[in-house]
């Protein structure tokens, strides 16, 4: 282990460097797998081809965890990680032709984000795209803990925008009880979202 | 709905009550003018409306995750492959 490997034990990237930690391989494949899938969908590959980069992408930050502390100087883990999955990206689409082929008829059906996009715009979509994973990851922890008809309180006022009247008079509460509900159920799901952002930092 | 102890403030509650427009006409006069003269309550507004847009932000957040079983499937692949590679060892 290097000397100044600013990491510490309890956070998720630094269990990565362990093969055998299962529940930490298991918390980047659900965090990142999605990206990654909806990137290679983007990118016009099917959804099997998207599967097998999803796997090699896994396979590739796997054996090179253990190293990684030596790199971090270059930058973020997730900036690394994002490279490592345009890398893989580009490997698949340069090794197979039909695919490319596909890549041109997607392009000319939906000009989107294409392999040659300055990288700012790759790199912000790769951000929206982990802000979204990671609250959907919070929005499911939340949910396990949250009694069923507090979570409904909060998640239809707060992310279907029903009015808290409606919700309230549904539920049989106060307009001020369901108010409360949702604001603290807000707070905790944004205290989430920031662990699950933690877990994932150097 | 009751003030905070420590201060004359409302608590956080009665401040999401404000904010939803939730109080009785009565709690609404009475707490109005301390928040609009308190930095601390109209600090904890702002929060308070910053999240709920943050949340509008979330609205097309299912509950069900498309990607879950996925995952699973990716899992087990990885780490069928990594055993493999294990078990080949070194080349």
């Amino acid at each position: 282990m290097a000397i100044d490997d600013p990491l510490t034990s309890s956070t998720l990237l630094a269990r990565l460097r362990d093969r055998g930690d299962e529940s930490a391989w298991r918390g980047f494949v659900t965090l990142y797998g999605p990206i990654v899938f909806r990137l290679a969908r983007r990118y016009g590959l099917d959804s099997e081809s998207a599967d097998a980069l999803v796997q090699a992408f896994c396979v590739r930050v796997v054996e090179a965890a253990p190293s990684l502390v030596y790199d971090r100087r270059r930058g973020r883990f997730r900036d690394w990680v994002r490279r490592v999955a345009l890398n893989e990206l580009r490997r698949i689409k340069r090794g197979d032709a039909a695919r490319a082929r596909a890549l041109e008829r997607y392009r000319t059906k939906r000009p989107a984000v294409s392999s040659e996009s300055p990288p700012e715009r790759l790199a912000r979509w790769w951000e929206q795209a982990e802000s979204r994973r990671v609250l959907r990851l919070a929005l499911e922890r939340l949910r396990s803990e949250t009694a069923p008809d507090k979570f409904a309180i909060f998640y239809l006022q707060a992310m279907r925008g029903l009015p808290l009247g409606e919700v309230a008079s549904f539920y049989g509460v106060t307009k001020c009880n369901a108010s409360v509900i949702k604001h603290r159920l807000l707070r905790r799901l944004k205290a989430k979202a920031d662990e699950i952002r933690a877990e994932w930092s150097e | 709905m009751n003030a905070n102890a420590s201060t004359c403030c409302p608590s956080d509650d009665t401040l999401y009550a404000y904010v939803d427009g939730a109080l009785t006409r009565s709690e609404r006069r009475r707490w109005r003018r301390h928040i609009e003269h308190c930095a601390r309550c109209e600090a904890a507004i702002a929060s308070s409306r910053e999240l709920s847009e943050w949340a509008g932000t979330l609205k097309s957040t299912s509950l069900s995750d498309p990607h879950a079983r996925r995952a699973q499937r990716w899992f087990a692949a990885v780490r069928q492959k990594l055993n493999a590679h294990t078990h080949e060892g070194p080349k």
